[in-house]
């Protein structure tokens, strides 16, 4: 039995029955993370920590003690902030930053008795698709490591797809825990925007941001996203309502499964069209009814997003100026040297390029055209997919236009890889959840990922959904 | 005469005196340790986020009402954005186009003229930290980063220094007596910045200049006064005034032009997207105005309408909430209002000062203020003996009376006994005797000193001073 | 819209950041390429649509006016690149 393969269920059920322990676990995670160290999936290794976790939880669980994950192996992406453990965003300004405090959701983990064994790479303060702007390293894709792993969080979905570990935290800003998710054939949740608490989350772009889990399986995801979803007085917007308005889908009969024409564009590939359009058909042959709706103001959403999250990046991003924390440049002889020197030196190209498309859109005389217009366009997105969702369960499209490329393709045009996030962004847009799971392979082997959106705090729908599809299409 | 009318608008920013700051629990607090009131989401770590101090909000909206403005039922959260090492977010949290308080006024008076200065705002936003400049490097203290700050804008309807200085006066009065901010100058929590410029009558406004920063009274006026004197120099020289941010040094009563910044005026504000909106029912400002106390102003009409105070007298008293306070307490228990107010004005007020125009520490509760003149007023001490009491029953809970005891500061007033002590000293002293018999009545006051001397000031001075000249023209 | 170098380094200047001749040439055509997507968004008359800033409608978020545990100073100055015993340290500031 390979260990590192097993389901948190299955995981779970063999440390109840006394067959494994957690420390075993732990062992075969870290020893896996060292085989693996050419993915470049973590950025730090917690191996005496995680240890000491592992024996905890062994010892809780010998005097009869249950937690929803007592001595599960996982990973958190490291733009969470883990108090002790160094927090880099994967960029040389933080790469010496140990944070003074635990995120809300690191406590949580903690809390259900999770290890946690190391940190995860990702592009560089989240800012990217492909895992390629990490300071350090690349993280290679799980399938193949000449493609990119996904990005941002694509050290998360790299980990739990080659055993690294048996679920990850990501973050998802405009598609970056379902894109990797995708790329690496794991099944990866972003949850309605205020279910899970921002508290420790290294922000980005504050109104879209989204913690979430990537896992093997739709269940693994859910046991997760349970222990980490809920109120936090600490995070003014998250929600202090009912999370649990979803409904845990056991039948597809009477299921209203919504198709918008936006995302099956014609230039969308064959492969991946058909892998989309075959899970489809598998819920309509379940039962399920296919409605077709639209969402009208679908080509907005890609300037939309480049505009909002830019301009919040901007804001949230001008805190690291080589006074508190982090790194200094060298030689500084004024307060401005600082400023300059140490932004220019520490933060790599990409987030240089979001900074300043974000001061820009904010700046003097641009506000109006640009960021003002985008938050209206954002009204209208909200607005057609509460439309579309009124009449459905859930919408199903295309987590990515294509499959895991190959590393490098967008060094040319930079701009040319958001438009990878096409399918992604519109959600975050309006803040709804959205689950990526696998449903097929392209000719080369590579996994392609369908992404069911649902209703605000629906997430259940998804998640027994998206299990419905495991478990029928495997058959 | 220059021929120049000024035309000056304030931006005055005062700390609100809430237990912790405006976003985190840390403490509000002045004069402590450089950073120890600090946490991660007041130092700007990463991830944090910011929640909104209630009480921060109500007091903002307490003085709103306080002066009269027009509360807002839907109010919001901006990022101002800017780069310097006391902002360690790199942004303000403020309020950009929807305040918290709209309008409003204050009622001032300028030799003896009354006047009416508009408010245009009330916003809510974070104070800054502290910077420390040594030689070659600035230490900064995040202590008050985050402390919650009301920025009040006027309208530009004050036209002198004195106009400004007594704006200002009445506003820290005001929000005294709400009890929203203990508005002292000294600590920093009210602070000034002066909107200045010239023009000739009738003639449209001048190019202005904004001086940033003043932390004193004396600081505005003396800014002012300069300001004035530059700006006029230059217009009569035919040269332009440059709108620019100054400051004014303290130490050689001159302003100076700040280090020009070419991107000072883009903050690139935006909508707070961690915070939430604020939105108040008529309900809820109505509980709040009506937890307002009886205002500097209702107070001071009342001392003189009711009570019969001077004017000069009623806006000395009402000056300071505590003063005001122990006035009245001091009245409620009996005390003369006139013998009250006075006995504040020369006793208490000198005891009482603590930091200049910063406001008075009162030790003293009316009961024992109105005991006390009465045991003056019955001779039972003197006025100097006075002081001794206070001294003694300041911040205690003590009475006038025990503390005459315990200090045997009861005065003698038996006149039987008194003009046996006043003959000893007469015959103890003849020279100066024959001098008051020569016609030389000075040696009157060397005698009741002696006689003070003598019996450590206990003696009544009045019937001493009575005796002293029967004997001698005996 | 035209952007031009002015924008650029106007832009690198709010944002705290020196580009080379290179950088800014390559960072001129990537504003192009992502500002002319905005054109997506002038299809709609905005006069008559909100701006959405937050996607909760939750409002009066807030928090009690009570102290919380002081947070140990040292854990702070401790992340800091420069500092002395209880300030962060920066080459001196001229106003």
């Amino acid at each position: 039995m390979d260990v590192t393969k097993l389901t948190i269920k299955q995981l779970m059920d063999a440390m109840d029955a006394g067959e494994l322990s957690s420390a075993e676990a732990t062992r075969a995670t870290l020893d896996r993370i060292k085989e693996c160290e050419d993915l470049g999936a973590y950025v730090t290794v917690c191996e005496k920590e995680a240890m000491a976790a592992a024996e905890r939880a062994d010892k809780a669980r010998a005097e009869g003690r249950r937690a929803p994950l007592l001595g599960v192996p996982v990973a958190v992406k490291d733009n969470i902030c883990t108090e002790g453990v160094r927090t880099t965003c994967a960029s040389r300004f933080l790469e010496n930053y140990v944070p003074p405090y635990d995120a809300f959701v690191v406590k949580k983990l903690k809390e259900a008795g999770a290890v946690i064994v190391g940190k995860t790479n990702m592009d560089e303060f989240a800012m990217g698709s492909g895992s390629e702007y990490s300071a350090f390293y690349r993280v290679r894709n799980a399938i193949d490591p000449e493609r990119v792993a996904g990005g941002s969080s694509g050290g998360s979905a790299c980990a739990v797809a080659s055993g690294q570990a048996f679920a990850a935290l990501g973050s998802d800003t405009g598609g970056s825990i379902r894109q990797p998710a995708s790329f690496n054939g794991a099944t990866g949740l972003k949850p309605t925007y205020s279910a899970v608490s921002r508290n420790g989350l290294v922000a980005f772009a504050s109104s879209l941001d989204q913690i979430g889990p990537i896992a093997r399986t739709a269940d693994d995801c859910r046991r997760v996203y349970n222990v980490i979803k809920g109120h936090d007085a600490g995070d003014s917007t998250s929600y202090a309502g009912d999370l649990d308005m979803g409904e845990h889908i056991t039948s597809l009969k009477g299921r209203r499964i919504g198709i918008a024409k936006e995302f099956f564009p014609d230039a969308l590939g064959g492969k991946v069209r058909e892998a989309v359009e075959k899970a489809i058909k598998f819920y309509e042959d379940g039962g399920a009814e296919i409605v077709e709706t639209s969402i009208g103001s679908f080509d907005m959403a890609l300037a939309c997003y480049y505009i909002i999250s830019s301009a919040e990046a901007s804001s949230n991003l001008s805190r690291y100026d080589g006074v508190k924390y982090g790194r200094r440049a060298e030689g500084c002889k004024t307060i401005d040297d600082v400023y300059y020197k140490s932004r220019t030196q520490f933060f790599g190209a990409e987030v240089k390029r979001r900074m300043m498309l974000g001061n820009f859109v904010l700046s003097s005389g641009y506000y109006d055209a640009f960021y003002l217009r985008a938050s209206k366009a954002r009204t209208l997105i909200k607005r057609d997919f509460e439309a579309a969702l009124s009449d459905c369960d859930a919408l199903i499209c295309p987590t990515a236009p294509t499959t895991a490329y190959k590393s490098g393709s967008n060094a040319e045009d930079p701009a040319a890889a958001y438009l990878g996030d096409v399918f992604t962004v519109p959600v975050n847009i309006a803040g709804l959840p959205a689950l990526s799971v696998k449903c097929g392979e392209d000719s080369d082997g590579l996994p392609i990922g369908m992404q069911l959106i649902g209703r605000q705090y629906c997430e259940e729908t998804l998640l027994s959904l998206a299990e419905i599809y495991e478990k029928g299409a495997a058959k | 005469m220059s021929g120049f009318i000024p035309t000056i608008g304030l931006e005055v920013h005062c700390e609100l005196k809430t237990e912790t700051k405006l976003f985190c629990s840390c403490r509000n607090a002045f004069g402590s340790e450089p950073n120890t009131n600090t946490c991660p989401i007041c130092s700007g770590h990463p991830g944090v986020l910011p929640v909104i101090n209630r009480k921060a909000v109500e007091y903002t909206v307490k003085a709103g009402c306080a002066i009269g403005c027009r509360i807002s039922r839907y109010s919001k959260w901006d990022r101002k954005n800017y780069f310097y090492p006391d902002l360690p977010k790199a942004w303000q949290t403020s309020q950009y186009d929807l305040p918290l308080c709209v309008g409003g006024e204050v009622k001032i008076n300028v030799n003896g003229e009354e006047k009416t200065v508009r408010l245009n705002r009330i916003h809510l936003e974070e104070d800054a930290g502290k910077l420390v400049h040594g030689a070659g490097t600035t230490a900064v203290d995040y202590n008050r980063c985050g402390v919650p700050l009301m920025e009040c804008v006027t309208e530009p309807d004050m036209h002198s220094a004195d106009e400004a200085v007594a704006f200002l006066e009445e506003l820290s009065a005001i929000f005294r007596y709400a009890g929203v901010s203990d508005c002292r100058m000294q600590e920093g929590s009210i602070r000034a910045d002066v909107n200045l410029s010239l023009s000739r009558p009738g003639e449209p406004l001048g190019t202005r200049t904004e001086t940033k920063n003043l932390n004193s009274f004396r600081s505005v006026r003396r800014a002012i006064e300069a300001e004035i004197r530059r700006q006029t120099e230059l217009l009569e020289r035919g040269e332009k005034v440059v709108q620019e941010t100054r400051r004014f040094d303290d130490a050689t009563g001159e302003g100076y032009g700040m280090r020009s910044k070419e991107d000072a005026q883009d903050y690139r504000y935006f909508p707070e997207p961690d915070l939430m909106p604020v939105v108040l029912g008529d309900e809820d400002v109505e509980r709040i105005r009506a937890s307002l106390p009886e205002l500097a102003s209702d107070r001071r009409r009342r001392y003189m309408s009711e009570l019969g105070l001077a004017e000069y007298d009623a806006r000395l008293i009402t000056g300071d909430p505590a003063i005001a306070d122990l006035f009245d307490g001091a009245v409620g228990a009996g005390a003369n209002a006139k013998k009250a107010a006075n006995y504040i004005m020369s006793e208490i007020m000198r005891k009482g000062k603590t930091a200049g125009e910063d406001g008075v520490v009162i030790g003293i509760s009316g009961v024992q203020l109105a005991e006390l003149i009465a045991l003056v007023e019955k001779g039972d001490i003197n006025l100097v003996s006075s002081r001794d009491v206070l001294d003694k029953i300041w911040m205690t809970a003590m009475t006038p009376s025990a503390a005459v005891s315990e200090l045997g500061l009861k005065q003698n007033n038996d006149a039987g006994e008194i003009e046996k002590l006043v003959r000893d000293i007469i015959a103890a002293n003849p020279g100066p005797a024959a001098d008051f018999r020569k016609g030389n009545e000075k040696v009157l006051s060397f005698f009741v000193g002696q006689l003070m001397k003598a019996t450590k000031g206990k003696t009544n001075p009045k019937i001493a001073g009575e005796l002293v000249r029967k004997v001698l023209s005996e | 819209m035209e952007i031009n170098r002015e924008i650029i380094e106007h832009t690198a200047k709010l944002s705290r950041i020196e580009l080379t001749d290179e950088e800014e040439k390559a960072m001129e055509k990537h504003f192009a390429s992502v500002l002319g997507w905005v054109d997506t968004l002038n299809g709609f008359d905005a006069s008559s649509v909100p701006a959405t800033a937050h996607i909760l409608d939750a409002v009066n978020v807030f928090r009690e006016d009570v102290a919380g545990k002081p947070f140990d100073r040292e854990k702070l100055l401790y992340c800091a690149p420069e500092r002395d015993e209880n300030s962060y340290i920066v080459p001196r500031v001229v106003e």
